[in-house]
């Protein structure tokens, strides 16, 4: 079976231009005729080598089912999130016998088209010139076509794997946690080609002792002190940030250089500040050695997070913590006026104006929240009505329905629609503020359509919790009791509540405002990474009698 | 100048759909015969028009265990002409209902395969569109 390839000079001059151009078409068609082509491959090299246009190119390997794939979901867009352009080789074995090859990586990437990001298998083809030659030529047309950034994952299973890695200003070296034995082959094979080790699935148990391992292994006859050990887990995020800043830090090698030289890597670089970027601030380059560096789970650097019923008495104060924990803050409300006036005070801060139980308005704030911040991290629902007392019997048919529609529809509608971006990152928390009337009766307060919308939320966050739970997404409520807001406002001072909340309340008290950021910040963050589906009542003991 | 020429398939499901076993079993049946068999779990019927493109493949085949076996192939062969990409054919496999049939030939798939059969079979007709989607691409060139 054989098959011309087209490979006149002008045709192919008239294929660069166009790949220059950014035609994607041409460069896929490109990569597979220099794959089916060792003389074109030479051709096009020839004709790109002094073509200028240089990008990081970073390698990363390690053993089958490291979870390469999985990080570079993770690490991919955050890149293009950060502007660059990238170009992304996935390399997978061919079978020796057949020539065919199962190319999966995909499967595990799972990431959103975009339009600087362009993706690619290759199968290793052996008996083709080298897989080196064609993954060369590869990136060189990457380049070509604009990529600043180049990742290229290989398994680190064979000779002809870890030559790839000859051509990568730096290498990663990728393993999880538990790999036993076969770390004894990974020293083996993988050790000396390390610039960084990334300790994959630090989720797991035993990812701690890993890294502490491979920081003072010292394999290779290279100190292991000198070469960074990160942590990363796909699924929950952590460690991404961290690793891209120190990537971003990476000089490609200058055209014409050899790929020798690369920037040295230092462990006090990666205590380094990290490198700003353009859209929010990055977290700060996580765990590196267990024990030198302090997690810090309540941090929320880099984060970007959504109240709802922002201009409400509670709204507001969550977003003051929020932001006072690092995060940036997107403020919804009706009252723009009010709104405005709370982003003046925060430094990170946008408002979107919008009433929660439009569709319309509720696609607004996702799309200005995707748009000006890039991804979201953290859901707060807290918009919410209530009403004078009413007894069941006479309670209104529209009040019903609006309570309902505010604080139960709005809020689910909320959570699918910040679903789509925290399932894509697999990482994201939702708080659902419900009440301690979700969970007991309002009377003699008597607001029946209130208790049930906030009762309908304390179960709504255990099915969204478990339907997601896998997928990096946790859903947690807080139930407060009585605090001072607008809507209790008149409770404050009127002696017959007062009352009513001491003979209910076992702390005799209603709470203070500040009284609800600790439960808050727990929930929006790592600090509550294994806890999902749970409504913790904030409430000094109303509903634990 | 002439090479071997190695067919590239994409095979894809919904992400939704946790039925794996019919895709494995012709993504291995493929690979034996030669093909390189891209994996991927589309989100949207355009994903797998806008990988198709980047991946440069020959042949897309798409495995349906549950629903939206017409609309999503409409989606898909809609994406592809828009990518200007209509050059490539799709084949549609799995649970096809008898009254999927006339849909999915209007939609413009080039085979239908609702088990049965034989490897052989099946294979062949990959490797004949993937053929003739490659000729017709060099020639163009
Ligand atoms: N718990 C946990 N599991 C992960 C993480 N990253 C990957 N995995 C799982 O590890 C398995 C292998 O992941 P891949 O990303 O395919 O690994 P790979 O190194 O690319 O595998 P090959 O390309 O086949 O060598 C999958 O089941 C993933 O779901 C993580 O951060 N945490
Ligand atoms: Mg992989």
């Amino acid at each position: 079976m054989s098959t011309a390839v087209v490979g006149s000079s002008e045709s192919l001059a008239a294929s660069l231009a166009a790949i220059a151009a950014g035609d994607r078409t041409v460069l896929a068609q490109a990569i597979s005729r220099a794959e089916n082509s060792p003389a074109l491959a030479g051709l096009i090299d020839s004709q790109l080598a002094a073509a200028g246009q240089r990008a990081l190119r970073i390698g990363l390997t390690g053993p089958p089912g490291a979870g390469k794939s999985t990080l570079l979901g993770a690490v991919v867009p955050e890149f293009v999130r950060r502007n660059h352009t990238v170009g992304v080789l996935l390399i997978d074995p061919s079978s020796a016998r057949t020539g065919g090859a199962i190319l999966a990586d995909r499967v595990r990437m799972k990431h959103r088209p975009h339009p600087r990001l362009y993706v690619r298998s290759i199968g290793s083809r052996l008996g083709h010139g080298g897989l080196a030659e064609v993954t060369a030529t590869a990136i060189r047309l990457l380049e070509h076509w604009g990529a600043d950034v180049v990742l290229i994952e290989t398994v680190g299973a064979g000779q002809s794997d870890i030559d790839v890695c000859g051509l990568a200003d730096v290498t990663m070296v990728s393993a999880p946690p538990g790999l036993g034995d076969e770390m004894q082959v990974m020293k083996a094979g993988l050790m000396e080609v390390a610039d960084i080790f990334v300790v994959t699935k630090s989720d797991r148990p035993g990812a701690q002792a890993l890294a502490a391992g491979l920081a003072d292994a010292g394999p290779g006859g290279r100190t292991g002190t000198d070469r960074p050990v990160l942590l990363t887990s796909a699924t929950s995020g952590d460690g991404i940030a961290g690793l891209v800043d120190l990537l971003e830090r990476q000089e490609p090698t200058p055209v014409g250089g050899t790929p020798t030289e690369t920037a040295p890597l230092s462990s006090a670089d990666q205590l380094g500040q990290p490198k700003s970027a353009p859209v929010a601030p990055p977290r700060p380059v996580p765990a590196v050695r267990p024990s030198a560096q302090a997690l810090t789970p309540f941090d929320l650097t880099g984060r970007v997070a959504i109240v709802t019923g922002a201009t409400s008495g509670l709204g507001r104060r969550f977003a003051e913590v929020l932001h006072a924990a690092g995060a940036s803050v997107v403020l919804t409300g009706r009252r723009a006026d009010r709104l405005n006036e709370l982003t003046a005070t925060l430094e990170r801060s946008i408002a979107v104006a919008g009433d929660i139980t439009r569709a319309g308005d509720r696609e607004s704030v996702i799309a200005a929240t995707l748009k000006r911040l890039g991804r979201i991290d953290v859901l707060i629902n807290n918009a919410g009505v209530s009403g004078d007392p009413v007894p069941a019997e006479h309670l209104p048919a529209e009040r019903w329905t609006t309570t309902i529609d505010v604080n139960l529809s709005s809020v689910f509608s909320m959570a699918q629609l910040v679903a789509t971006p925290m399932l894509a990152q697999a990482h994201g928390s939702i708080v659902n503020i419900t009440s301690v009337f979700g969970l007991v009766a309002n009377a003699p307060v008597m607001d029946a359509a209130y208790a049930a919308s906030k009762a309908g939320l304390v179960n709504l966050t255990r099915e969204l919790a478990v339907e997601w739970a896998k997928r990096g997404v946790r859903v947690n409520a807080i139930a407060p009791g009585w605090f001072p807001s607008e809507m209790t406002a008149d409770m404050v001072d009127d002696d017959s509540s007062q009352r009513y909340i001491r003979r209910s309340c076992p702390m005799e008290r209603m709470g203070r405002e500040d009284e609800l950021d600790g439960v808050l910040l727990f929930l929006a963050s790592d600090a509550s990474s294994y806890c999902t589906g749970q409504t913790i009542a904030v409430d000094g003991g109303w509903t634990a009698r | 100048m002439s090479t071997d020429f190695v067919p590239r398939v994409l095979l894809t499901k919904s992400f939704i759909d946790s039925h794996d076993r019919a895709i494995k079993t012709i993504a291995l049946a493929l690979r034996d015969a030669g093909f390189e068999v891209i994996l991927i779990d589309y989100e949207m019927p355009s994903d797998v028009a806008h990988v198709a493109v980047d991946e440069d493949v020959d042949v897309i085949g798409v495995s349906f265990m549950s629903g939206g076996q017409v609309s999503v192939t409409e989606a898909i062969v809609g994406s592809l002409a828009q990518a200007n990409r209509g050059d490539i054919p799709v084949v549609v496999g799995g649970t096809i209902r008898p009254f999927d049939v006339e849909g999915l030939n209007s939609a413009g798939v080039r085979a239908i395969f609702r088990g049965g059969e034989s490897f052989e079979r099946v294979i062949e007709t990959f490797r004949a569109l993937a053929l003739s989607t490659r000729a017709e691409r060099n020639a163009a060139a």
